[in-house]
């Protein structure tokens, strides 16, 4: 296939991950088209393209998933391609091909591969016909409740509902009794419904304390397949990944080659190009040696890319763009050498302390940590409203080490420099659990959090320093309101605030 | 000026008053804090201490102030206005309590001289803190309850010697 350049690209999608391929398009002096609800007029994202198209209201479903005024916007602004981030419509290869004939590069894999292995259950079967080991469970062919029913007795609990058209842990059931199926099948049902416009589930044997082990995998138009190692994203919530890091700490290196084998032969099998990742969970059942289960393919760019492109020294944006436009990778396996330890952290704003309630209004106050080995790719700003209506990562925190404690280190040093007020946000609570002696020894399952931190709360006694500024921030109210006043303390007067704090008697 | 604000449930009570060219904060566990405090225009509030500076960013609106120490966001909520009647400060040389509750922190100790208005102990009531002051200047004689205990509302707290 000739290469074909690329020369406008529009990103089908907003926050972090469109502000991350903006600034690969300015690297490869590529023109990026943003698309912005109307609740993201002022976004971030937006004001950084060179031309940002408003694609309709603030619910996803009449904006960022409307694939018909996406393809609008496209023609509108003369893009030649379209990437679509992660999310949204990224995974729909209906979107994907609608692109293709509307004459649009589309930065990802070809329909018929995200057909063949996006879905869960085409997938499954195919590494099963493949020789790859799977975790036990139906095909999904009967979707009848008596269907699924018997499939559920003859699997046995506790067993998984999952949902066949999309992950993130929507439409996702833990069954520990089989009364307790009907339930958990009409709710997932129904979510699955509502996430992904698809109700099908399937069920899995529940994989006791298992680790979440991925391969990155990158492939051109040309034959040429490579994996880019791993990524250890066992530190979740409800299948919510929150810390995903590179290399995975003791996975033992057959088990690595093996895995990376299995992903690269997978994506082979699938005629698969550009970026995608290859989903393991890893077993290690007491006193025998650890093993793996294929679990999923995310035929898209991932949330946590960057810690391979630490690791991997890669731009996996830049390398997408390049093998959407025809190029051939420019590089092999054997020069894709890892190095050093990455450690990703997601910034959500969403309360740890209950239950991750999500966090709205606006970011008075941001400040993003830098310096050595710290790297931050956020999609807010100081000042910016966060919102409802879409997922709640502003931004991901990623430290970089020449080994694992190093990168650890900076993690934390990075994490006290992160400050994003007055919103609720988990940068407190990853503190804690990156600091927890389980993760610090790299011996956590997707599990973890739910059974060691289910009941974290924040530290109830204000230690000296918040007191006193509690104290300078009442005193120096006065003088902030006059932006003359040349020193809080001069101006300083118990009587000058009327409102706000209280100057109680006597 | 006394601040009053409620962190989690729990009343946290701060003095704060002119001292030399800057502040000083009285603490809850009694001690005392001389600084120099600003403002900068990036959200960070300055705060120099003797022996070290302190670099917080916090945001103030609508009677929430939230800081940002140690990985947490540390919030506060104005107090809603309590009627400075409802602890008064006692005549003479005792202190009472002013209202049934626990006596959090005593904090003088016999012996010790204290002026007028100064903190002597925090009575807690139905998670409230009130900070109760010596009615006059003097020489604390005895401490009638150890911190941490009930006391009923009008009971003899702490016994002074005014000085004349």
């Amino acid at each position: 296939m000739a290469a074909r350049p690329i020369r406008r690209l529009l990103i089908a999608n907003r926050g972090e991950i469109a502000v991350r391929i903006i600034r690969a398009c300015r690297e490869m002096d590529i023109s990026p088209v943003a698309v912005c609800s109307e609740a993201d007029r002022d976004a971030l994202h937006a004001s950084l393209a060179d031309r940002v198209l408003c694609v309709g209201p603030a619910p996803a479903a009449e904006s960022y998933l409307s694939t018909d005024r996406l393809l609008r916007a496209a023609a509108e602004s003369g893009a030649d391609a379209v990437h679509p981030g992660y999310g949204f419509l990224s995974e729909s290869a209906e979107f994907a091909r609608a692109c293709r004939e509307a004459g649009l590069i589309w930065v990802g894999p070809p329909p018929e591969a995200m057909e063949l292995l996006g879905d869960k259950i085409g997938a499954k079967r195919l590494m099963e016909s493949a020789g790859v080991p799977t975790v036990p469970g139906c095909s999904g062919d009967d979707q009848s409740d008596a269907g699924l029913r018997a499939e559920a007795e003859r699997i046995g609990t506790p067993l998984l509902v999952k949902a066949a058209g999309g992950g993130g842990g929507r439409g996702m059931r833990r069954v520990d009794s089989l009364d307790a199926l009907q339930a958990a099948l009409d709710a997932a049902r129904q979510e699955a419904r509502a996430a992904f416009g698809d109700p099908r589930l399937l069920l899995e044997r529940f994989i006791q304390r298992p680790r979440h082990v991925e391969i990155q995998i990158l492939g051109d138009q040309h034959g040429g397949l490579v994996h880019l190692f791993e990524r250890d994203c066992s530190l979740q919530r409800r299948h919510q990944k929150l810390v995903e890091e590179s290399p995975a700490p003791s996975l033992p290196d057959p088990l690595r080659r093996q895995m990376t084998a299995t992903a690269v032969a997978a994506a082979r099998a699938a005629g698969y190009w550009n970026a995608g990742t290859v989903e393991f969970l890893v077993e290690e059942p007491p006193g025998k040696e650890p093993r793996f289960h294929f679990l999923e393919v995310n035929a898209r760019l991932q949330v946590e890319h960057p810690v391979t492109e630490l690791v991997t020294g890669l731009d996996l944006v830049k390398l997408q763009l390049r093998v959407a436009a025809g190029e051939a990778l420019p590089f092999t396996q054997e020069d894709v050498v890892p190095r050093g330890h990455a450690i990703e952290a997601r910034i959500y704003a969403e309360d740890p302390a209950v239950a991750f309630r999500p966090s709205t209004g606006r970011l008075l106050h941001w400040s993003e940590p830098s310096g050595p080995g710290v790297r931050v790719d956020s999609g807010v700003r100081r000042g910016d409203e966060v919102s409802a209506y879409y997922d709640p990562l502003l931004a991901k925190l990623v430290a970089y080490g020449g080994n694992r404690e190093e990168a650890l280190a900076r993690l934390d040093r990075a994490l006290g420099e992160f400050h994003a007020l007055p919103l609720r946000t988990d940068i407190g609570f990853l503190r804690e659990v990156c600091r927890s002696a389980a993760f610090r020894e790299g011996r956590v399952d997707v599990e973890f959090l739910e059974r060691e931190f289910a009941t974290w709360r924040p530290p109830s006694e204000p230690p000296e320093e918040v007191i006193l500024a509690l104290a300078a921030e009442a005193a120096t109210r006065a003088s902030a309101r006059r932006p003359d006043a040349p020193r809080a303390g001069d101006s300083w007067t118990p009587w000058a605030d009327a409102s706000g704090w209280r100057a109680a008697g006597p | 000026m006394r601040i009053r604000a409620v962190h989690e449930g729990v009343l946290v009570e701060v003095v704060v008053e002119r001292h030399g060219g800057g502040l000083r904060a009285l603490l809850p566990d009694g001690t005392q804090r001389a600084f120099q405090a600003t403002r900068t225009d990036d959200g960070f509030l300055i705060m120099e201490l003797e022996d070290r500076t302190l670099r917080i960013p916090f945001t103030s609106e609508r009677g929430e102030s939230v800081f940002s120490w140690g990985g947490h966001a540390w919030r506060f909520r104005a107090e809603e206005a309590v009627p400075a009647a409802s602890v008064p400060r006692d005549a003479g040389g005792a202190l009472h309590a002013p209202m049934t509750g626990v006596l959090a922190r005593v904090l003088v100790s016999e012996g010790e001289r204290v002026a007028a208005g100064q903190p002597l102990a925090v009575l807690e009531s139905m998670k409230v803190m009130a900070t109760l002051e010596s009615p006059v200047s003097g020489v604390v004689r005895r401490i009638n309850v150890p911190a941490g205990s009930q006391v009923a509302q009008d009971a003899l707290l702490v016994e002074l010697e005014p000085d004349r």
